[in-house]
């Protein structure tokens, strides 16, 4: 546990329709992956419209950032955003502990008998509370997102407010899309530990394209940015050696 | 892989008459209804030799057996929960599903809106004790809502369902509800504490009554949903309710203990209707004070106050470890207080007493001129 503090890496895109602006966001977000980031997706609909193409494209760019994706309305969207990330957390913790398993005894969590599963799971809880998280959220702040904007930020508010309430610590930043003038993407707010939602609500007016890509690709420099690493150089998960040091 | 992930494994749909072969425990059995679908999984009511039994199947092997080793663990440690009876895959589809007690009942708000005053008390008063036993495991409830509380209403009998929520004191509520849910009313965090559930359980009574808030709430900040729930209190049925309720959503040192015995201190009689009114408003203005509540949007009428201010100490009271006898005396005299408040009239009751006695003083000399006294 004296070693490195093992950190799960997330970036959130909350957005209502297709891209239309700068590199294509599935490769932005296939090369978040690479980096150990994991991307998920919400496609806030209003009254069923986001289209087939918006649909597939968000789905499209969680898969290649090995996260989920959701298509909620407005008003599921707080409970969403947290469901996901927790999940998602989760989820990354799982496979961390399956391929610790894997090399222990041969084995996945799945071919364990049901009871022993309990026990792994108990653990896998316990890391989830405690393990440190920093998430960036990439708002479509496009002019179709304006009357959806107030949910978004309750959503935030929401979502910090529970990832604050874990053991662990927790670090959010906001960033918008399009930016002022011609930038593609703003930064709303850095990593911080709470979410300053005046901020927020001052941040947060719709207009112009819907620059995905871009924004992910902003995201992921944020994090290199934070690891004060150069790009690429930390290739493995830092968790693996706090689980294999304290719980095993 | 995303869809892997996402759980894509998509939850089986198990008409009636399914027959499942744990692959474990080669235990057998015969899926007879779906009970319910919830946030991670489905409950069906099945079939087996020794008696009908829930069978809850989920998404993940994970989220089964997390479920699982809780019940598990917490019924051993005396928490009121389902009893778990086995785990296990089905052998054929491999869909991952846990077997427990099943637990017949109508959900928390229909069993209130139908029961009397006495009822009433009685079930919450189990709820807040059932609440109370999790808490002494370490664990808080976390999902409270009316669908996650069943009620018995014959034999008057209460149980918590689903453990999706139940999470260890200190760390973050694993599940949760929005409209229960305390950080979503700005009533405190989502840190698992013991206020949390008892936070929650007052919310899904108000909202038993009330009904559940708006859709377009969930757009709005917190102080425009507590002007709503501010709104929604004084519907509940009784005053001194309404106070205990509000004292429990406001102040965040009230454990599950402290609700049970200012519930069970509730008298069987209702409080008079004189003081009702004014009370639950003014009612805000007291117990809250102190915490976070706005005052009441309304004036209030200068009748309640002496009643309210003697319902907030039988509230205290209880909280100060009074035995529920000494509360309860103290509550019937808060009750009786409104019969000496109402001297003082408002004049809706200056209008009928002087149109009474107008109406009796008309009838009167009609009856003088009719007999011929003039």
């Amino acid at each position: 546990m004296a070693g490195k503090e093992a950190i799960l890496r997330q970036i959130l895109v909350i957005t209502d329709g297709c891209s239309n602006l700068g590199v294509s966001p599935v490769d932005a977000a296939a090369k978040a992956k690479q980096r150990r980031i994991v991307v998920n997706v919400i496609g806030v609909v209003d009254k069923g419209e986001i289209g087939m193409v918006g649909r597939e494209e968000a789905y499209s760019i969680a898969d290649a950032g090995g996260g989920m994706c959701r298509i909620v309305e407005p008003a599921d969207l707080s409970a969403t955003v947290q469901m996901l990330t927790r999940q998602t957390m989760q989820l990354t913790l799982h496979e961390v502990v399956n391929e610790e398993l894997m090399q222990v005894m041969g084995k996945s969590a799945e071919d364990l008998p049901p009871v022993d599963r309990s026990k792994v799971m108990q653990v896998l809880d316990k890391l989830e509370d405690e393990v440190r998280i920093q998430l960036v959220v990439a708002v479509d702040m496009s002019a179709s997102m304006k009357d959806k904007l107030p949910t978004v930020r309750e959503a935030i508010r929401d979502l910090a407010l529970s990832l604050h309430a874990r053991q662990g610590a927790a670090e959010v930043a906001v960033i918008g899309f399009p930016g002022d003038h011609d930038d593609p993407v703003r930064l709303i707010q850095p990593f911080r530990a709470d979410v300053d939602v005046t901020a927020l609500e001052r941040q947060l007016a719709a207009r112009g394209g819907t620059p995905t890509g871009p924004a992910i690709e902003y995201a992921v420099q944020m994090f290199d940015q934070l690891r004060e690493l150069p790009p690429g150089a930390e290739e493995d998960l830092p968790l693996r050696r706090t689980w294999g040091g304290s719980a095993i | 892989m995303a869809r892997q992930l996402d759980g894509g494994v998509a939850l089986p749909e198990w008409p009636s008459g399914t027959m499942l072969k744990g692959k474990w425990s080669g235990t057998v059995l015969m899926i007879e209804r779906r009970l319910g679908t919830g946030a991670n999984g489905a409950v069906y009511l099945a079939r087996t030799v020794s008696g009908p039994v829930a069978l809850k199947v989920c998404r993940t092997a994970g989220e089964a057996a997390m479920e699982w080793g809780l019940l598990d663990r917490l019924r051993s440690a005396g928490a009121p929960l389902p009893r778990p009876i086995v785990i296990d895959d089905d052998m054929e589809s491999g869909a991952f599903f846990y077997v427990m007690e099943w637990v017949q009942g109508e959900p928390l708000h229909h069993a209130l809106t139908r029961l009397n005053r006495v009822g009433v008390r009685t079930v919450l008063t189990q709820v807040a004790s059932a609440l109370a036993a999790l808490h002494r495991t370490g664990h808080v409830f976390g999902d409270i809502k009316p669908q996650n509380i069943l009620v018995h209403t014959r034999v008057l009998q209460t149980r918590l369902i689903d453990v999706g929520g139940i999470t260890p004191m200190g760390r973050s509520v694993r599940q949760f509800t929005p409209y229960f849910d305390r950080a979503f009313w700005d009533l405190g965090s989502r840190r698992a504490e013991a206020h949390y559930d008892v936070c929650g359980l007052a919310l899904a009574v108000v909202q038993s009554y009330a009904g559940s808030p708006p859709a377009q709430l969930t757009h709005q900040d917190p102080a425009a949903r507590r002007r709503w729930l501010q709104r929604a209190i004084p519907r509940l049925p009784w005053s001194d309710l309404a106070t205990v309720m509000e004292w429990a959503l406001t102040d965040s040192g009230v454990g599950a203990d402290d609700l049970a015995r200012a519930l069970s201190a509730l008298p069987d009689a209702p409080p008079r209707e004189a003081g009702v009114r004014a009370g639950k408003r003014r009612a805000a203005h007291t117990v809250g004070s102190g915490n976070p509540v706005p005052p009441p949007a309304r004036s209030t009428a200068v009748a309640g106050r002496t009643h309210t201010a003697a319902m907030g100490t039988g509230v205290a009271g209880a909280v100060a470890g009074l035995t529920p006898s000494t509360t309860g005396r103290r509550a019937r005299q808060a009750a009786v207080v409104p019969v000496t408040a109402r001297r003082r009239m408002d004049w809706t009751e200056r209008v009928m007493w002087v149109s009474l006695g107008l109406a009796a003083a008309s009838t009167t000399l009609a009856w003088l001129a009719v007999t011929g006294w003039f």
